[in-house]
């Protein structure tokens, strides 16, 4: 009687592992040898590219010269008309960013600056609200537009008006102002504007 | 007619030197960053590895060190950016990139409803909304401006778009570890009988015992 009851326990036993088992194999479908399918990834099939480079009076840098009577408001970068030839480019920028020929995509341009004007001996700083700018894709003497129409640099990237859908082969031309206060003490102010050229296209925004 | 030879003489010469000056006009452009692309948008497993390769270029006339970077976005999830820093040759151009692989790895977005430690016997549903990150490569280009006077130094970057699409994948309660664990607790049951089962009876076992000790008391006695 004891050994027909151990018989059934086992019989029992031995159903029960085969189902489980067989519940583990088929809620795991690699151990069938079951082809596992993993998606990676999708992507478009085409190339984009765009090459970007900066005027020499640009990338030397954006000077406003020496300011000796403050409040000073508006107050020029020294390339914002320093081209000197005939008529109609005459007092044109010397500050533009060209998209190489080598590039299938239009250009937006987005700007920022790092923090303040700084003075490094006083620690004094001139505010980025009063340095500002415009652009256009084309120069001339009142092209980019004048400083009644400049906007200010912030910290972070925006995309900076009429700089946007700069083809290959074309420039964006920019011309810089600064505003410096009344209780701004003597000395030289520096910090670092940015500029980012991403793929002109609806939806994209600064990084 | 000589005069009429000479006057258009004139007006070619001026505009040769018109074109000349609207030439000129074009920026001096020496040297700056390119980059190539070949995806804007992936979609990704949560927790898995994705990785895409950008080109580095420089169409203009002069060398230059461009530093790759990713946008704040991407910062948490990026794993492997092969090239740090590196030289790209004047009139490279497009076609020549110079390839800069990144790597991302996406974390665990979606909940997962667990019956056990918040990690076993899970099921996922998915009624959330698709999770994504988006971002730019950016490849910025390595100047130093030495100010010579107050101003604004300046530098320059150009920036590919990216968004990784985390896909959810649905899937109904997970019990193989419930079955895994019934299916080891019967089969060590299963051992232990079968072995209680075709073992020999004790009487046996303690019949061979007794006849090995006898052969060993005879063989001492046979010294």
């Amino acid at each position: 009687m004891t050994k027909k009851r151990e018989d059934v326990v086992l019989i029992l036993s031995i159903v029960i592992f085969i189902v489980s088992l067989a519940g583990f194999i088929s809620t795991n479908p690699s151990i069938t040898g079951a082809v596992a399918t993993s998606t990676v990834g999708s992507s478009v099939d085409i190339s984009r590219y765009f090459s970007i480079s900066a005027s020499t009076n640009l990338s030397d840098g954006i000077y406003f010269g020496n300011i000796s009577t403050l409040p000073a408001t508006d107050v020029n970068a020294t390339d914002n008309f320093n081209y000197t030839a005939v008529s109609p480019v005459n007092n044109a920028t010397l500050m533009a960013i060209t998209v190489n020929t080598d590039s299938n995509a239009n250009v937006d341009f987005c700007i920022k600056a790092n923090a303040n004007l700084h003075n490094n001996v006083s620690a004094g700083t001139i505010p980025i609200t009063g340095e500002t700018y415009t652009a256009f894709n084309l120069t001339n003497y009142t092209k980019p537009a004048w400083s009644g129409s400049s906007t200010a640099v912030t910290t972070s990237y925006v995309m900076a008006n009429y700089a946007t859908g700069i083809q290959p082969g074309n420039s964006s031309n920019w011309r810089f102002w600064l505003d410096v206060p009344a209780a701004t003490g003597a000395g030289t102010y520096n910090n670092t504007i940015s500029f980012e050229g991403i793929l002109n296209l609806t939806g994209q925004s600064c990084s | 007619m000589k005069n009429k030879f000479n006057s258009r003489y004139g007006i070619l010469i001026i505009l040769i030197v018109f074109f000349i000056l609207i030439s000129s006009l074009q920026v001096q452009a020496r040297k700056g960053v390119g980059i190539i692309w070949h995806a804007e948008a992936a979609l990704v497993n949560e927790k898995e590895q994705y990785c895409l390769t950008y080109g580095i270029y420089n169409p203009w006339d002069e060398d230059v060190v461009a530093i790759p970077s990713i946008s704040d976005n991407f910062k948490d999830i990026v794993i492997e950016q092969e090239v740090d820093k590196t030289l790209i040759k004047a009139e490279t151009m497009h076609e020549a990139a110079i390839p800069v692989k990144y790597c991302f790895k996406t974390p665990k977005v979606y909940e997962e409803d667990c019956l056990l430690f918040n990690s076993l016997i899970c099921k996922k549903e998915c009624n959330e909304e698709q999770k994504n990150y988006k971002g730019s490569i950016i490849i910025k280009e390595d100047t130093t401006t030495d100010l010579q006077s107050g101003g604004s130094a300046t530098a320059f970057a150009v920036a590919a778009p990216l968004e990784l699409i985390i896909r959810c994948n649905a899937h109904s309660r997970d019990y193989s570890l419930v079955y895994l664990t019934v299916s080891m607790i019967f089969l060590v049951i299963i051992i232990v009988h079968l072995y209680n089962k075709f073992r020999k009876p004790k009487i046996d076992r303690y019949k061979e015992k007794l006849l090995k000790l006898q052969k060993k008391i005879d063989r001492t006695k046979g010294r």
